[in-house]
């Protein structure tokens, strides 16, 4: 089973994001693999490592440092890389990375496309969506137990607004993970030391074979109205003391202020 | 972060070892032609993550619950051996081994600062990984053929783990008045005796473990010459227990996490050992694997003064008290936070301060391990010299200084810094055994003056002298300048009260000579660690001139620059340790020239 993981290098949520003057203030900002794109990664070996055969590749469109996240990955455990970075496509929204993934991946033999349920920055969560469509593929988005896999299909549950749904689904098609699916592995000393040693693609535009016209700020669909720091949240109220106490406490604020049984 | 999290200072480490000591560069010997920058890069960064993930979450805990002895077996706290399994799976453990032996082979320098990433995280935890790659290291540098392939890929993995079984009741430091027996019988050898303050002597962690024990045979000569070394395994070959008993576990100040434990072996007489290469090499084969040991200990020093401070500023920036000098006595001013307090600031400057000037120590010393085993032949002998002449240093004074600093990071939090609602008191007491174990402090620095200024007619202090001279050929900016002269009159100051220490012999005979042992260490420990910081900042003055040049103004690229106020920070973080921390040589110099036979004159009796 031959799989592609799409992976995005995101800015790390747990360090102090600013915004000054509209923009994203870049400096002290560490770069990390979008969490649920981690899952990704580790759902696709699993995957590999119960059929027992297959590759797993990554993909990113993504700046020279995204490379970081891919030997990452690749020190995890996948077997290839994919970096295709140019600047033209800065700028793009989920519909233009939809649309020059669907043209990267196009010619590419693989039997499962899998991505995170969202990106850790913008929390958009479709691209990938928007990929199966553009590639006609079938998809399932946040998969949170896989059944069982067979070389032309596939068993698994996914979260729906109603509970959990469980699907079958043909193969070839895409998948995006919920972080309840796996926790991903560390990466391991010989996995790091091994992943030099895997090949890395590098694509610009050109090479991509992707339209310049339709990603950037030529092919984005979406416009961002304004970039904003959120309102400092108020820190939570502390009850510490007698267990009996503290519980009535809490009790009654819960049905005099908050009036939740009103 | 907040103030109980902890977080490992990859920019630091990453300065230190890429940019410092330019690790890239060990990348030309063919040992290590298989690295890179990006997998050193990727290394520390990993080993930092597998710390913050799996072993700080431990440490809290680790300390709480503590190791309990329950019918004959020791218990470690929960998670602890789930940990050990993942630190073993992903190549923690091993690292610096050899692959051909199971491990990574990972130079010394990035090895020293991945375990510095680890033990920062949860100095307990760390103790039996010290413990299981010593016993490895013996085995692979002296073991026979099927020794090695039956022990060292086995324990480099963590699927096994290892002990130093040194210290009995009557014979710690005097290593060479142990009693525990070895008496050959067929194919090996019977172990009677009892251990005591075995760390990791037993635990859950391991189906196996592989205990080094120092025994003398019925013929051997007295002291050490007549001590040997044994392979003894908990369990045998064949699957049976070996006569190995846990007779108690100590309750201790701190590092509970680590079970240590007073062992019986041979109780029923059938406690099985292998002999380490040959009778009566048992000292000197320890004393080829010292310097490894000794300067793992040395990194809990330094891990101890780095969680103080990542503890000590985050929380100084988050406790809100009285009002800062300079608005005076305007009761109306708005309460600052303590960070804004001078003496505050002072406080965690010099805990930062220790921090990487240790850093730099100890990094040093892994540095100075590959050069003098891959680098090129004409330097080895004076790398060797450097690393032999730092060990009992980096030991002793990153112990002695990682432990006041654990102590000043306390302070710096005030009463809640007292509780154990916060990490740093766990942190000072868990600190405090690095002084003691590995050869306790006192006898690192006899090792000092007494052996190393001693070995090969004075050879390593040459080698330091021509390792110091380092500046002299270097293009030193403005900034640097001033702090460097400060530095060299310390230079000359260390040479010179050598000599006083040698003077001493003449008036106070051996004991004269040794009296102030200690203080001659702690003076070169501070010389040294002003060296590693200047060293650092010279590499920050120049990488943030060059910043400069492309920017608006100072105050603007300090302003908007994480880099430039790391290099920033690095320049005054040296000054600092040089203007406020290297004074206190002067001291220590000046107590080995005053040569003071008090102590020794002294009849000091209780008077009660
Ligand atoms: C938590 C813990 C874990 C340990 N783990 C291990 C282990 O895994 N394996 C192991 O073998 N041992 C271990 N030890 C033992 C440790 O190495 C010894 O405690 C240490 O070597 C000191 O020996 P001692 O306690 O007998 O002190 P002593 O040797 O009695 O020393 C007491 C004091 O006298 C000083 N002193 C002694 N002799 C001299 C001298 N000749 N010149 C100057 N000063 C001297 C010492 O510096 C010290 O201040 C551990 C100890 C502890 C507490």
């Amino acid at each position: 089973m031959n799989i592609i993981v799409l992976i995005k290098q995101v800015v790390d949520v747990e360090l102090n994001i600013r915004v000054k003057d509209g923009a994203l203030v870049e400096d002290g900002l560490n770069y990390v693999i979008s969490s649920w794109d981690e899952i990704a990664i580790e759902t696709a070996l699993q995957i590999v490592e119960s059929v027992g055969d297959g590759e797993v590749t990554l993909v990113t469109i993504g700046p020279d440092q995204a490379a970081e996240a891919l030997r990452k990955g690749l020190a995890m455990g996948a077997h290839k890389a994919i970096h295709v970075s140019d600047a033209g496509f800065d700028g793009s929204d989920s519909f233009a990375y939809a649309k020059a993934f669907a043209k990267i991946l196009g010619d590419r033999d693989c039997d499962l496309i899998i991505a995170g349920k969202q990106a850790q920055d913008t929390d958009a969560g479709l691209t990938a969506g928007m990929l199966a469509e553009f590639m006609d593929l079938p998809q399932a988005t946040n998969v949170t137990k896989l059944g069982q896999i067979a070389a032309d299909k596939l068993t698994l549950h996914r979260g729906g607004d109603n509970g959990s749904e469980v699907i079958e689904l043909s193969l070839p098609a895409v998948l995006t993970v919920n972080d309840s699916l796996y926790e991903a592995r560390l990466a391991s000393l010989r996995g790091i030391m091994q992943a030099k040693k895997k090949p890395l693609e590098t694509l610009d535009l050109a090479g991509s074979g992707v339209d310049a016209a339709t990603v950037g700020i030529a092919g984005r669909q979406t416009v961002i109205d304004q970039l904003v720091e959120p309102e400092a949240r108020q820190a939570g109220q502390k009850f510490e003391g007698d267990e009996e106490e503290t519980t009535k406490q809490v009790l009654d604020l819960l049905v005099n202020e908050a009036k939740i049984f009103a | 972060m907040s103030s109980t999290e902890f977080k490992v200072d990859r920019r630091d480490i990453q300065f230190v070892v890429n940019e410092v000591f330019e690790a890239e560069k060990l990348c030309e010997f063919p040992n290590f032609s298989d690295f890179d920058m990006d997998t050193f890069h990727l290394i520390i960064e990993e080993a930092a993550h597998f710390a913050e993930k799996v072993i700080v979450p431990l440490n809290a805990v680790g300390d709480s619950e503590g190791c309990v002895l329950k019918e004959g077996q020791v218990v470690t706290p929960k998670g602890f051996k789930e940990a050990w399994q993942q630190m073993g799976e992903n190549g923690w453990i091993g690292l610096n081994v050899p692959p051909e032996f199971g491990g990574q082979g990972v130079p010394e320098l990035v090895s020293t600062a991945a375990t510095d990433a680890l033990v920062s995280s949860n100095q307990a935890f760390l103790i039996i990984r010290f413990l299981t790659s010593g016993a490895v290291n013996l085995i692979k540098t002296f073991g026979s053929q099927e020794q090695k392939a039956t022990y060292c890929e086995k324990m480099a993995t963590g699927k096994w783990a290892g002990t130093m079984c040194l210290t009995e009741p009557n014979a710690g430091t005097a290593v060479g008045d142990i009693i525990t027996t070895a008496t050959k019988e067929g194919d090996h050898y019977l172990i009677k005796g009892t251990k005591m303050f075995i760390s990791s002597g037993d635990h859950d962690f391991t189906d196996n473990i592989i205990h080094m024990v120092l025994a003398r045979l019925p013929d051997a000569p007295p002291g050490p010459k007549g001590i040997s070394l044994f392979i003894v395994p908990k369990i045998r070959h064949d699957g049976t227990p070996n006569d190995v008993t846990v007779v108690n576990l100590e309750h201790k100040m701190g590092i509970h996490g680590s079970p240590t434990c007073l062992l019986s072996f041979g109780d029923n007489k059938q406690c099985h050992g292998e002999l380490l290469q040959a009778e009566n090499q048992g000292m000197s084969q320890m004393f080829q694997m010292m310097n490894e040991s000794r300067l793992q200990i040395g990194l809990q020093g330094l891990a101890a003064s780095a969680a103080a401070y990542e503890f000590a500023l985050s929380y100084a920036n988050e406790r809100v008290q009285g009002i800062a000098i300079q608005h005076g006595k305007d009761q109306n001013a708005a309460r600052s936070l303590i960070v804004e307090h001078p003496d505050v600031k002072r406080m965690l400057m010099s805990i930062k301060a220790t921090t990487e000037g240790l850093r730099g120590l100890m990094y040093a010393c892994g540095y100075f391990t590959d050069m003098c085993t891959h680098g090129p032949e004409d330097t080895r002998e004076h790398y060797q010299n450097l690393l032999d002449l730092s060990i009992p240093i980096a030991k002793a004074f990153g112990t002695d200084e990682g432990f006041q600093a654990a102590c000043l990071g306390i302070q710096v939090l005030g009463g809640v810094g007292y509780t154990r609602d916060f990490p740093l008191e766990q942190n000072a007491r868990d600190a405090k055994i690095g002084s003691i174990y590995e050869g306790a402090n006192g006898v690192q620095a006899l090792d000092l003056v007494g052996r190393k200024f001693n070995m090969k007619n004075g050879a390593l202090l040459q080698s330091l002298q021509q390792e110091l001279k380092y500046f002299e050929q270097i293009t030193i900016p403005k900034e640097i300048q001033g702090m460097l002269d400060e530095w060299n009159s310390y230079q000359d100051l260390l040479f010179e009260s050598i000599q006083n220490l040698r003077e001493l012999t003449k008036s106070g005979g051996p004991q004269g000579y040794v009296l102030y042992a200690t203080n001659m260490l702690a003076l070169m420990g501070d010389v040294l660690c002003a060296f590693y910081l200047l060293k650092q900042a010279l590499v920050a003055q120049n990488k943030f001139e060059a910043l400069e040049a492309e920017a608006a103004s100072r105050e603007s690229l300090l302003e908007e620059s994480t880099d430039a106020r790391f290099y920033w920070n690095k320049v005054r973080t040296a000054e600092h340790y040089i203007l406020v921390l290297l004074p206190r040589a002067l001291s220590n110099a000046r107590i080995i020239k005053n040569g003071s036979f008090a102590s020794l004159q002294a009849k000091l009796e209780l008077t009660i």
